[in-house]
């Protein structure tokens, strides 16, 4: 076992180089200067060379990326060209806005989604699982942007619930939850559903049934922590959604989190900034993926661990 | 990709023999919203065709003197902000947004197939490359990807449908190479090798064919994900460009509206609604009908 | 002395800036009943007695939105940190609500003849929040920065060429030599860059500076974390309250003002429209156009309207064929229906331009609206050699109103067979496609641009030569037209060179006469200024330039 985790632990290693590269290499691409866009509209020419030499983006690209990564090794991220500040300060007081939200929507939906799974699984083809389904189809199928207004013109201009804006208090991260863990809670439900049906149909579950347990504990006790097993790494890679969902959410909620400090990073064209980022969400993507694996092969002995 | 299924499936009907495509056939008849939801697709596909003709006015005959104007017999949606007909505009639109998740997901469908076989049969330093690579976007959460992407190459229908499709290539890829590794020892294609088969064979004609389900499932999923995502570049100013009517861009431009004029979101918002709904069914129907393990 | 220095003073200031003056012409009878169907009353809805005010005890928000980039005024190149700056720091000289020039931490000045010496007189009394006096030695700390070549921030060019040196006459007074002479050296010290800090904060550097000023304002600097808030909290003690102090009247009612002011940067127009309506937020800034109509009936909001400096044109790159044609640009004029842009794409909070700045802005001259005349652009079309029409594209930063009014354009163009591509851009894309462009305009890649522009100095002079003169050209400034006229180019310089009011006034009405005649850009539309409160707050409004204006504000219970 130790094994295996060591081995997928320095899998991830030429994912991230490759990450690191690629962003690199890609922010250098799109267009736009970001010397003058740090110099200001009215700067002239001269100025903006300046500023150019002062970022440091007068090299050439190769030396930019062996500073870039000499810095990384250290656990620099560089400095901020839109703010001036390290880019590790600037995403630190993000990333708790982020993570609260993540976590709040992960967890409703976790939630939500399994029992509405469970649900519909154990009454398959009745009018619950009808019922349960359709919800969770439409979760999937409503662009997070439109549900988003719909909430805030629903929950806070009409019915003054929830605040429209803001992270600093739950009551406020209310609305921006339910926008980004809307598909999530609906592809858990319907991963959870088949998962029981499934499950429900293995050869234990009739011996449990045979011998005249309750359906409900059979449900509970039985199929559904086998089924747990796959919902699992659902929920593990739609971690990564999440994180991509919350730059249209954040978006619409004015919500200070990475998301939109990403959107932002990208309109100043501040390479550092958007660097880092991205490697953020990408190392927090592989990390779940691989507690993820691991913790399917723990509950799960009969992969195979080569 | 729809019409090829249908035909396939009336002349299997007539052969009457049970082969494993008739059993899909008459499985998959039996999912009711999933049937309901292919008839939508249909519906949706001919609607893009024949729009342009049925339409009762054109996407950009304006009329400033009927702003914004709620559903009235004259205008079954109501009127946008430059007085246009909104049930024109969204049912020409049909044709665009179909056609981004059509392309995207085919592009990523061929793409991420074709790299997930060579990954799983070859294995070895082609598989890590392909697979690291596949990891590393998948890292990348896909609105992100696309966002880099349509920044480096600009606006434009085109370019969201290149963007759509490059994120959506590693879940392909991951499908088919997964499938390609559990197909690849079996018996028949064991056989098909010590018969002489070269590799290209074996790899189109023996191991492709039984991650079919498993794409088609995938894809049809994928369309209505994609169709999603391009709605959310439109939101973020980086789709369509007006005055195409693609529904994410109709939406999107309705949101500053939204508290005055319900009806100018709320259209474009069903019309996006319905198709990917339509698509997800189709999906699970599809998974249902093809995964032997759900039967009951 | 003293009274010869005051004439040539008052003389300076009409010669140099005296625009400022004469921003007051919004709130002439015409120009207000110009500004739209909603006259600027709306605000005054509430009426508040004196000593009613609660808003001393209340803290308020304001959605505004775009986040602020710095705390440093050298540092600032946008509005709206300008405008939170101006909050916490005074400078010298100030603006009243209608931009006219007003003493602050000076309380008068004497010139000499050829305006290179400025003997500055401060106001007594009057210490920093941190508690350092305000004196010629502050003053003096705060010259010497901005005189600092080395400084490299984006307004240090404003003044780092012109000062050379600060001479402490005594507690109160500051003898300031300039390089060359500069008539307009006060309105300058006007600039929201040259509001005064406090000389501990300045020590401190320019870190300091960004991240933690401190003033002698009417509020202080509580904190800023970027892309969450930045927080102010009343200075009860500000000299502005003390009728003493300022010189017999209070600079504002004793009873305005709020306890704390959170900013809160919210990009999404429905949003920040969403906050007010949900009381989120108590202001917002700006009004999405689109949202006004919604807002106004409201009953739990309040709307004002006041006639702006921003004028809104279609520019043409007069280089490249076809707009090197005059008969193709009038052509375009007449086929552009002014009236229907007002009406469509700006929501009625316009109305049609009739010169190249508005009518608000010294030396404006008016000309008649270029009529709704499609016969005679086809006419003129066919006369330029284009009976059918041409292609053409419109570059712009892809904003939902930029793409609104592009959209608009493209209908009105193609009823003259113009086919009219969108090409809508990220602004910093469009910043190197437009601004960062140094080739002549006919190798430019723009064939048509849409742009707003207001001179912040209210000047004739800044709201003309910027976008016409021959050395405007990209990459220096926004003459994206790469207008070149000799008699234009002469006629600007001729009246930045002479003090005598009417010589200046001739040559402005006869610049607007020929861009008006040439058409080198199309000025479509001048737009009012727009904010939404809510019901309970008063006299929360915005400067001519758009810039929020709260120092007066006040909130009922």
């Amino acid at each position: 076992m130790l094994r295996y985790i060591a081995k997928r632990i320095i899998g991830v290693i030429p994912t991230l180089i490759i990450v690191v590269t690629f962003v690199f290499f890609f922010v250098r691409l799109i267009p736009g200067d970001p010397a003058r866009l740090v110099a200001g509209p009215q700067a002239t020419q001269e100025d903006v060379q300046v500023v150019r030499e002062e970022l440091g983006l007068d090299k050439p690209v190769h030396e930019q990326y062996i500073t870039y990564v000499t810095g990384l090794l250290k656990g620099d991220l560089g400095t901020s060209l839109r703010t001036k500040r390290p880019v590790a300060v600037e995403i630190s007081n993000r990333y708790a806005n982020t993570a609260r939200l993540t976590l709040l929507a992960l967890a409703w939906s976790t939630i939500v989604g399994v029992l509405l799974g469970v649900w519909s699984g154990r009454n398959r083809s009745k009018w619950q699982d009808y019922t349960g389904m359709t919800l969770a189809v439409s979760g999937i199928s409503l662009p997070s942007f439109w549900v988003g207004f719909m909430l805030i013109m629903i929950f806070s201009v009409n019915l003054k619930w929830f605040p429209t804006t803001g992270a600093d208090s739950l009551k406020s991260l209310v609305l921006p939850s339910v926008a980004l863990g809307a598909s999530i809670a609906a592809i858990i439900a319907r991963f959870t559903r088949s998962s029981i049906i499934e499950v429900l149909k293995d050869d234990y579950i009739r011996t449990a049934r045979a011998k005249g347990l309750k359906e409900r504990i059979v449900v509970w006790k039985h199929a559904f922590r086998n089924a747990m097993i796959s919902v699992v790494t659902v929920v593990g890679l739609q971690f990564g959604f999440l994180l991509g969902g919350s730059v249209v959410t954040e978006s619409v909620f004015a919500f200070p989190g990475l998301g939109s400090l990403l959107v932002e990073s990208v309109n100043y064209r501040d390479y550092p900034a958007i660097q880092s980022l991205i490697l953020i969400f990408s190392l927090h993507f592989v990390v779940i993926n691989l507690i993820v694996d691991v913790l399917y092969a723990v509950l799960n002995p009969e992969i195979q661990l080569s | 990709m729809k019409d090829k299924i249908n035909t396939k499936a009336a002349a299997s009907e007539k052969t009457d023999i049970s082969t494993p495509f008739s059993e899909f056939v008459r499985k998959f008849k039996k999912q009711k919203s999933a049937m309901v939801a292919l008839v939508f697709i249909l519906f949706l596909v001919v609607l893009s065709f024949t729009a342009k003709f049925i339409a009762p006015y054109g996407i950009n005959d304006y009329d400033y003197n009927s702003i914004m104007q709620a559903p009235t017999a004259a205008h079954w949606f109501g009127t946008d902000e430059f007085g246009r007909d909104l049930f024109s505009r969204i049912i020409c639109g049909t044709g665009i947004s179909l056609s981004v998740g059509l392309f995207s997901v085919t592009i990523a469908a061929v793409v991420g197939t074709v790299l997930g076989l060579l990954g799983g049969y070859y294995g070895g330093i082609i598989d890590s490359v392909i697979m690291r690579i596949c990891d590393a976007l998948f890292a990348f959460p896909g609105i992100i990807l696309a966002i880099a992407i349509v920044a480096i190459l600009g606006s434009g229908m085109t370019n969201v449908v290149i963007a759509v499709a490059v994120f959506n290539i590693p879940k392909f890829a991951r499908l088919v190479r997964g499938n390609t590794l559990a197909t690849k020892n079996s018996v028949f294609v064991q056989a098909a090798r010590n018969i002489g088969a070269d590799d290209f064979r074996i790899l189109f004609w023996h191991i492709l064919p039984s991650a079919i389900p498993d794409i088609i499932v995938q894809y049809s999923m994928s369309i209505g994900s994609s169709i999603l995502t391009a709605s959310s570049l439109s939101f973020l100013g980086m789709g369509a460009q007006p005055p195409t009517p693609e529904w994410g861009l109709l939406l999107s431009n309705g949101r500053t509206y939204m508290m005055n004029s319900w009806h100018i979101t709320l259209f474009p918002g069903l019309a996006i609604f319905l198709t990917v709904l339509s698509f997800n069914l189709l999906g699970d129907g599809l998974r249902d009908a093809l995964d032997p393990k759900l039967t009951d | 002395m003293m009274k010869k220095s005051k004439k040539l003073a008052a003389l300076l200031m009409a010669a140099s800036m005296a625009a400022l003056t004469a921003c007051g012409g919004s709130s002439t009878p015409e120009t207000t009943a110009a500004a739209g169907d909603a006259p600027a009353e709306t605000t005054a809805a509430v009426e508040l007695a004196e000593g009613e005010s609660v808003s001393q005890d209340t803290d308020i928000t304001a959605a505004m939105l775009v986040d602020f980039t710095t705390m440093d005024p050298m540092d600032t190149s946008d509005t709206l940190s300008g405008g939170i700056q101006r909050l916490i720091m005074d400078g010298l000289f100030g603006f009243d609500d209608d931009m006219k020039i007003i003493p602050m931490l000076a309380t008068d000045y004497e010139a000499n003849e050829d305006a290179t010496e400025f003997t500055i007189h401060l106001r007594e009394g009057i210490q920093f929040t941190d508690g350092t006096p305000w004196n010629a030695e502050a003053a003096k700390a705060n010259f010497d920065r901005w005189g600092d070549k080395e400084l490299g921030l984006k307004r240090t060019t404003l003044l780092c060429n012109i000062l050379k040196s600060t001479e402490i006459v005594d507690d109160y007074t500051v003898k300031v030599t300039l390089e060359s002479p500069f008539g307009a050296f006060i309105p300058t010290l006007a600039h929201p860059a040259c509001v005064v800090m406090s000389p501990a904060v300045i020590a401190q550097g320019n870190d300091a500076c960004a991240t933690n000023p401190v003033g002698t304002g009417q509020y202080t600097f509580v904190e800023w974390i970027a892309g969450e808030h930045a927080t102010i909290a009343l200075n009860k003690d500000w000299w502005g309250y003390d009728p003493e102090i300022c010189g017999g009247t209070a600079l504002v009612d004793a009873d305005a003002g709020f306890k704390t002011i959170t900013f809160k940067p919210v990009a999404e127009n429905a949003t920040r429209v969403a906050m007010l309506q949900s009381g989120d937020a108590q202001l917002i800034w700006p009004v999405p156009t689109e949202s006004i109509e919604s807002l106004r009936g409201d009953a739990n909001v309040s709307v004002g309207q006041e006639e702006g400096i921003v004028v809104r044109y279609l520019m043409m790159n007069n280089q490249k064929a076809p707009f090197n044609d005059v008969r193709v640009r009038q052509a375009i004029n007449y086929a552009i229906n002014k009236e229907a842009y007002c009406a469509v794409v700006k929501n009625g909070v316009a109305t049609p331009a009739t010169s190249i700045i508005g009518p608000a802005v010294q030396y404006y001259k008016a000309n008649d609206v270029y009529p709704y005349d499609i016969e005679k652009a086809k006419a003129l079309l066919a006369e330029a050699g284009y009976p059918d029409g041409f292609s053409t594209s419109v570059m712009c930063a892809s904003t939902t109103s930029n793409l609104k009014q592009c959209e608009f354009l493209q209908q009105q163009l193609a009823q003259v067979g113009i086919d009219l591509q969108i090409n809508a851009l990220e602004s910093a894309v469009v910043n190197q496609k437009v601004q960062d462009v140094d080739v002549p305009g006919s190798e430019a890649e723009v064939e048509m641009y849409v742009i707003g522009w207001s001179p912040s100095t209210g000047d004739a002079d800044w709201g003309i030569r910027p976008l016409m003169a021959v050395e405007s050209e990209p990459p220096m400034s926004y003459n994206i037209c790469y207008y070149e006229n000799e008699e234009v180019d002469q006629l600007l310089q001729d009246a930045l060179s002479t003090a005598d009011d009417a010589k200046r006034a001739e040559a402005y009405a006869k610049v607007q006469d020929i861009i008006w005649e040439e058409c080198p850009l199309i000025s479509l539309a001048n737009d009012a200024n727009t904010w939404a409160t809510s019901k309970n707050m008063v006299d929360v409004k915005v400067f001519p330039d758009n810039c929020i204006n709260l120092r007066n504000g006040k909130m009922s219970k």
